[in-house]
């Protein structure tokens, strides 16, 4: 997708949003220009390894749309001059889409989510955006999700026609206090605006369900929706090796629960898998526009700026995509989810739509620890 | 103004200190010059700060006032690969009586992908950055376009780097100095961002230059300075087998100095990658547009030919260590017009040029230098 922002008087193009044109001032109206087919009109192999581009050979295509605005594009397969260049959809139940936001939130994440079929909402739909904001902690930093990407999905919702008061935002804070947290990571301040709920999950009713010999009091919010999104920030894990859209969810069970998973992290890795067992299915916008490497998951991970949005109906499946575009070892939690049958964790069974999962590949600090680092 | 002085160190991979390398290449300005320190009113320095090394600085300035011993003002100007030249355009134009213009840089310190990443800073991050395009692809793009659009071969682009690397040969500041490289060498030399090969892209090396201007009469004056700005991503322009830049920087030279590009007799370019020194020839006026390879072709652009072109050895060969590269261009054809430069001194020798780009095509300064009394 090409898009170009445009003053509609003087026809000046930008290739990031700006509010007013600078030569129309307030007479000029900024539009988007979004072209509807991308031709190859050029294209070079590359056969030297940079730091994020670390497989090599790879193609960077020139891409030129109706419009005649151009985008370098890169690609693992090879194209020639005049082939059109799209992204093809999925149905598959494992799919997973990766899109690079280029500055444009709400477009990367509406393409991220109908490359796999889109969400099934109506103007009906109670639905519950799970992000994650389990600490105190301004979303820069990328311990939390980004609010921009909530933002964009609550746009998307409303755009798919969901009323905004049916739409909560939801979480239990594991370090810190529920009002503080919204405050510094945004998202409260994005919930007011957008006219949407905030649900501080601890204080809501518990149910219990069991499963592989574990018991889970799970918030009642979470089965008194009709559509689940989860919106994790993709993160290295100390623990877990990495942190998405499986662990995100370990925060709808009671806060006794979780810590007497976090004090055996050997059964953390089995108890996050049979958690699944027990929830109602949901979906994920998994958020990596900022993404974290290193000693994550807290304060000694350091962002990663992927700028990226990854979306899937498989949490298991998006979990092991993100693995592999980060170059990490495999975690347990998600190859046990994988054998317990929440999700694939097999990558030759996951369809990746959007960009090719060999093109965004690059070699994240992994999650090691040292004398000076614990969890906090 | 007017050249009082020109210096600077051997482009090469040695492993000196940046400090130490300014000091060469300022001393040898003053030298040249034949005045000292005491006597400089402002200086100008370009240099980029990269991670490629331990000695990043982000305030030069303040190292210079002690490497110097001066306070009087220091002004940095980065204009990454076009720092040079901007910093020389800048001094140009402070109204100080003398000022030295410095470039100085430690590049040549770390892996390959470290310093192509760092390199790579310079481009457009959100849209070209992450979609790969390091420098000589983003180049190899435009090369593929020339190609497309105006018949332009790899044989074409050969000869430039062979060009430049015979002149190189001949000039004791330059990295390939002595080091014979043949046709065959350069064809058969690996590809790394098709149609480019290794030879068809210049090699990063330490090194620094200096220049000092005076508003005092010499033998070589400042005939003309120009310097344009394009847009940071190259896909967001107009053409795709143009430097509009280049254009509109010649243009303000050549109106400032009152001649035509027939006019020059020697000049410097930037040939970072082999296609911009083509494109560069057609940006400059030397030929029409898509006509650049005839001039490759027919010698034209040979150190013998009618309008020698990089007779130092270009980026190419001489080496291309950032910000200095505009003040080394300088250096050349300030040593072409004085008559000074032995083996590889052209016949005619009145006006000079060097264009210094920063970016792909980004940040362009074209200079103009004039024999006095020639």
């Amino acid at each position: 997708m090409i898009i170009r922002w445009i003053c509609k008087k003087c026809n000046k193009k930008w290739v990031y949003p700006i509010e007013e044109c600078v030569y129309c001032r307030d007479e000029g109206k900024i539009e988007k220009e979004i072209g509807k087919e991308t031709k190859v009109i050029g294209f070079t192999k590359i056969s030297i390894q940079s730091p994020n581009h670390p497989i090599v050979p790879y193609n960077t295509l020139i891409l030129e749309d109706e419009h005649g605005n151009k985008v370098p594009k890169k690609t693992m397969k090879d194209y020639k001059i005049g082939d059109v260049y799209r992204f093809e959809k999925s149905d598959d139940e494992s799919a997973v889409s990766i899109i690079k936001i280029k500055y444009d939130f709400y477009e990367a994440l509406k393409q991220a989510v109908e490359l796999i079929g889109g969400a099934e909402v109506d103007s009906n739909s109670k639905v519950l955006i799970k992000p994650n904001i389990m600490v105190e902690a301004y979303s820069y930093l990328a311990m939390t999700t980004n609010p921009k990407v909530v933002k964009a999905l609550i746009e998307y919702l409303i755009g798919r026609g969901v009323k905004k008061e049916n739409i909560a935002i939801a979480e239990q804070v594991q370090y810190g206090e529920f009002e503080k947290a919204i405050k510094k990571t945004g998202i409260g301040e994005l919930a007011k605006d957008s006219g949407v709920k905030l649900v501080d999950l601890s204080k809501t009713e518990f149910v219990e369900k069991e499963s592989g010999g574990f018991k889970f009091s799970i918030s009642k919010e979470v089965f008194d929706n009709d559509v689940i999104i989860n919106v994790p920030v993709m993160k290295t894990h100390l623990l877990l090796g990495i942190s998405g859209a499986l662990e995100n969810m370990t925060r709808v069970i009671s806060a006794e629960d979780y810590k007497i998973i976090e004090k055996e992290p050997a059964k953390a890795m089995e108890a996050i898998a049979h958690l699944h067992k027990v929830l109602p299915n949901y979906f994920t916008v998994g958020d990596a526009s900022i993404g974290m490497q290193g000693n994550g998951p807290l304060k000694y991970g350091e962002p990663a700026f992927l700028n990226m949005i990854l979306a899937s109906k498989d949490p298991v499946a998006l979990d092991k995509v993100f693995q592999e575009i980060g170059l990490l070892k495999k975690s347990e939690h998600v190859e046990t989810a994988g054998k317990l049958g929440i999700g694939s964790s097999d990558l030759r069974e996951i369809v990746v739509v959007g960009d090719e999962l060999d093109a965004c590949r690059r070699e994240l600090k992994p999650a090691i620890g040292s004398k000076l680092i614990k969890l906090r | 103004m007017y050249i009082k002085g020109v210096g600077m160190t051997k482009f090469s991979l040695e492993d000196r200190s940046n400090y130490d390398i300014a000091h060469e290449a300022s001393l040898e300005a003053l030298n040249d010059a034949d005045m000292s320190m005491k006597d400089v009113d402002a200086v100008v320095v370009s240099t980029v700060d990269t991670l490629v090394n331990d000695e990043r600085q982000r305030h030069y300035t303040a190292v210079l006032s002690s490497l110097f011993k001066k306070k009087v003002p220091i002004i940095r100007v980065p204009a990454v690969c076009g720092g040079g030249g901007a910093a020389f355009w800048t001094a140009n134009r402070l109204g100080y009586d003398n000022v030295l213009v410095l470039a100085t840089e430690k590049i040549a310190g770390n892996r390959t992908d470290i310093i192509t990443n760092e390199i790579l800073g310079a481009a457009d991050k959100v849209w070209s950055q992450e979609e790969g395009l390091i420098f000589p692809a983003e180049n190899a793009l435009l090369a593929q376009q020339h190609m497309m659009q105006f018949g332009t071969t790899t044989d074409d682009l050969a000869l430039i780097a062979f060009k430049n690397h015979e002149n190189a040969f001949l000039n004791p500041k330059a990295h390939f100095y002595g080091k014979k490289v043949t046709l065959e060498h350069i064809k058969n030399s690996p590809v790394v961002a098709s149609p480019f090969r290794l030879f068809d892209c210049s090699i990063s090396v330490n090194g620094a230059a200096a220049a000092i201007l005076t508003n005092e009469k010499t033998d070589v004056e400042v005939a003309g300075s120009g310097l344009a700005t394009d847009y940071l991503m190259t896909l967001e322009r107009e053409r795709l087998t143009e430097l509009k830049a280049t254009k509109l920087a010649s243009q303000q030279a050549y109106k400032q100095a009152k001649i035509e590009a027939k006019n020059i007799d020697v000049a410097e370019v930037h040939d970072a990658f082999t296609i911009l020194e083509l494109l560069t020839y057609e940006d400059l006026g030397f030929c029409a547009k898509g006509q650049g390879a005839k001039l490759i072709r027919d010698g034209f652009t040979k150190l013998d030919g009618k309008l020698p072109v990089n007779p130092a050895g270009g980026l190419k060969a001489r080496g291309h260590p950032i910000s200095p590269t505009g003040l080394a261009q300088i250096y050349e054809v300030v040593k072409q017009l004085r008559g000074e430069c032995k083996d590889r001194q052209v016949s005619r020798h009145k006006y000079g040029l060097t264009q210094n780009i920063g970016g792909v095509g980004a940040s362009i300064s074209v200079h103009l230098f004039k024999k006095v009394g020639g």
